[in-house]
Formats: structure tokens, sequence, C-alpha cells
């Protein structure tokens, strides 16, 4: 009953507070710094305090057995989904929650949700000519919201984190080849609201650093040089992205992670992302995974109600 | 896996609607980008949604130094803009354009171009 309240209240705030900010204003593009538009990248939370759907995200993932064999070798597929909108300028809040299904090798098939995570990020810096941004935010995984089935944590978890975008586009012409690169990332640390559980383990922080690198046929086609045979693919964004774990005390253990290697492809309405998911040891898993993300520009779906911060936005539409 | 099924469908629909952009992106430009041309007399560029003719909504040029060179008689013509150069020298300039889209998003861009 605790999660379903939590999830209510947490979705219906949100969602109300938009709602109620429908002004007609003119609205400045989601993700752009300078000519840079940096896309919201599948693995990888990007740096920008904008409204934001992600519906869904669908991942496939075989997890390995725990090393005391207690826990069979298990296949994983998460389907979580992501709100986040700007309340004040440059600062949003945003709402995420996931369902698990698990099906442990030779065992019964099981799914829940996981614990409802809400976040809060704002750009503390922005360089257009040279396409950076850093923001600060945090994430709180809210504990017991989710279902025990799955193994939700019973205890909330703080990550504090820095996110951060940059561009090539400033590079001299020499290598303008180079200009549609960019990366964005972030370096969070992870702190459990309980440093042990009843059976005597122990949750350590943990350090979760994650970046993204594109190469934007987008930005080369407007910005470094029309390539006419690239036209087809002009939408396109290829990327590797890396998503890693790392614990830091009470016992430790391995850095986990996957490296994917993927593509986003960018419509009118919508930006539909697809990586494989490859662990960077055993101890993340035994085979490559898979991961799909569309992202919904609400800002396009909806502009009188979305693309705007719901206080302070003071943009006048004749300038 | 119903519902995943359902929703893909659902995505690919509404991807499918249109491929061209919400917000009004360079689609192409006259002389090209990055391209190397014998000395234009207008700069054309074509983006890729209709734009509003508000005051926002500007196509520049730019010489090396920095300097306007274009003759500031940009015309806007549903998703076109086109403004007159007078005849430009061996060098390398910038364009500089400005919209702002009927659906009421800002975007901007440069880019550059070789006259030889």
């Amino acid at each position: 009953m605790l999660s379903i309240q939590f999830r209510k209240i947490a979705v219906a705030t949100l969602m109300a507070v938009a709602a109620w900010n429908s002004c007609t204003t003119k609205l400045e593009a989601h993700g752009f710094e300078g000519d840079r538009f940096f896309p919201p990248t599948v693995a990888t939370d990007d740096p920008f305090a904008t409204d934001e759907l992600s519906l869904p995200t669908i991942s496939f993932f075989n997890n390995p057995a725990s090393a005391d064999g207690v826990t069979p070798k298990t296949r994983e597929i998460d389907i979580s989904s992501e709100f986040d909108k700007e309340i004040f300028p440059k600062f949003a809040l945003g709402v995420t929650e996931t369902e698990i299904f698990l099906k442990p090798q030779g065992q019964t098939g099981t799914n829940g949700f996981d614990n409802l995570s809400l976040s809060a990020k704002y750009q503390v810096f922005e360089n257009a000519p040279h396409e950076f941004i850093l923001s600060v935010g945090g994430e709180v995984d809210l504990g017991g919201s989710g279902s025990k089935q799955i193994g939700a944590d019973s205890y909330s978890t703080y990550t504090p984190t820095l996110y951060y975008g940059k561009g090539m586009g400033d590079l001299p012409n020499a290598l303008k080849y180079l200009k549609p690169f960019a990366v964005t990332g972030t370096l969070g640390y992870a702190i459990p609201g309980e440093a042990g559980n009843a059976d005597g383990s122990l949750n350590p922080d943990v350090l979760q650093w994650a970046f993204a690198l594109e190469y934007s046929l987008p930005y080369l086609q407007q910005h470094v040089e029309e390539v006419e045979w690239l036209r087809p693919l002009k939408d396109f964004i290829p990327l590797v992205e890396f998503s890693m774990e790392t614990p830091v005390n009470r016992g430790s253990g391995f850095t986990t992670g996957t490296i994917n290697p993927g593509v986003l492809w960018e419509s009118k309405y919508c930006q539909i992302g697809a990586e494989a998911q490859i662990p960077v040891n055993g101890s993340t898993g035994p085979n490559i995974g898979a991961i799909f993300q569309v992202q919904f520009f609400i800002d396009d779906l909806f502009p009188k109600v979305f693309g705007h911060p719901i206080f302070f936005n003071h943009e006048d539409d004749d300038k | 896996m119903n519902i995943i099924r359902t929703l893909l469908i659902f995505i690919l629909t509404l991807a499918s609607i249109s491929l061209a952009e919400a917000h009004a992106f360079l689609d192409h430009a006259e002389p090209k980008v990055g391209s190397t041309v014998v000395a234009p007399t207008q700069v054309e560029v074509w983006m890729t949604m209709a734009l509003r003719k508000k005051t926002y909504t500007t196509l520049q040029v730019f010489d090396a130094k920095g300097n306007e060179v274009d003759k500031r008689d940009v015309v806007i013509s549903e998703a076109t803009m086109t403004v007159s150069v007078p005849k430009l020298g061996a060098a390398t300039y910038t364009v500089a354009w400005k919209a702002l889209a009927v659906c009421g998003h800002k975007t901007s861009g440069t880019f550059m171009f070789t006259v030889e």
C-alpha cells in the first residue's frame, strides 16, 4: 500500500504542476548548447534539466549466479519509464519507475516494481561557444516502495550526482570531421540508508560512473559539411555508452558494468535508441544483453504544457 | 509481452508520422554547408519547418574577423530564409541563423563556406 501511495503522489504531483503551467510562451529547444544538440542517451542520464519522457526503456540481461551458488543465473527484463519536468529555469524534478521480470534458471519466474526513484537536477554552468554544460543533482531510491519479490531494497539510497556534456565543435577546422563528436557523462556516489542487512551482508557505498561517446551525423550535416551520400542517415547518432559501478567500502567488491554500442534515431516527436549491453567482466554477467528506449519530445507533442519551466518563465514571444 | 508489442506499435506509428524535425533545424543550404564555391550573390537556408517572422528569426553572414558582410535584407518565406551578399572575396565565411519555429521553439546554428 505504501509503495502505491508513493507512486500516486509523485506522479500526480508532477503531472498536476505540468498541466497547471499551460501558458503560451516561446520555448527553448531541449538539449542544446550552442550548435550542439545533446540527445538524451539510453544508459547515461543527460545533463539537461528539461521536460523529458522516456516510455519505455526495456532491457534484457542475464545476471550471473551468485558466488555462493544460492542464486542461479537469472534472466532479467526491466521495463521502466522516466518523467522529468522543469520546475524553475534550469531546475527539474523527475520520477522513475521500473517493473522487473526475473526468471532464475530452473525456477519459476517472478516480477514486481522496483523502488520508486525521485531525482532533481540543476544546470549550474553553460558555455555555448564551447558546447559545454555542467549540472548537479541527485537521486533518491525510496526504500520499501518496491516489491520484495524481486528483491527491492528495504532501505533508501541517496545518490548525489554530477552531470556534464561537452561537444567538440570548437576544434579547429583542420580537425573538422572530429567536430561531431561529443561526450556526456555522470559521476554519482550512491549512499545506502542502511550499512547492513538482517542476514549480515553489507551495503557498500557505490561510485557510479557513466559516459556516452557519440558522433552526431545531424551535427556533421548541419554545421560541418553536407555529405550527400550520408543524407539518408542524417537523423542517426551512433554512440557507445559506458555504464559502470564501483563499490568503495564495507567489503566492497568488483567493478561491474556494461559497454553499450548502439545508435539513436531522431524523429519528429520521439527518439528511438537501441544498444547492445556487453558485460565488462564475469561479475557483471555471462552474456550480451540489449536495451531499447523511446524518448518522447513532450515539448513538441504538447508545446503549451511542456518545454518551459512552471515558475519564473518570463520569455517574450516577440523577441 | 503483449504490453511490449502494443507499446512498440504505438511508438512506431507515432515515429512514422513524419521524419521532419518538430524544431526548426537546418535541412540544407546554398552555398552548401562546408562547401567551396565561386562568389555567391545570396545565401539561402532551408529549415525543417515553417518559421515565424519575428525579430528572433534572422540570417547573417560574417567574415573571418566577425564583421557582418550581408546586405541585411533577410527574406523569410515559410521554411526558408534568404539574405543577399555583395561580391565576396576569397575567404571563409560564417553563416549564422536563428529560427523561431511555428511550434514556438527557438533554435540557432552556424556553418561555414569558402569562396575561392
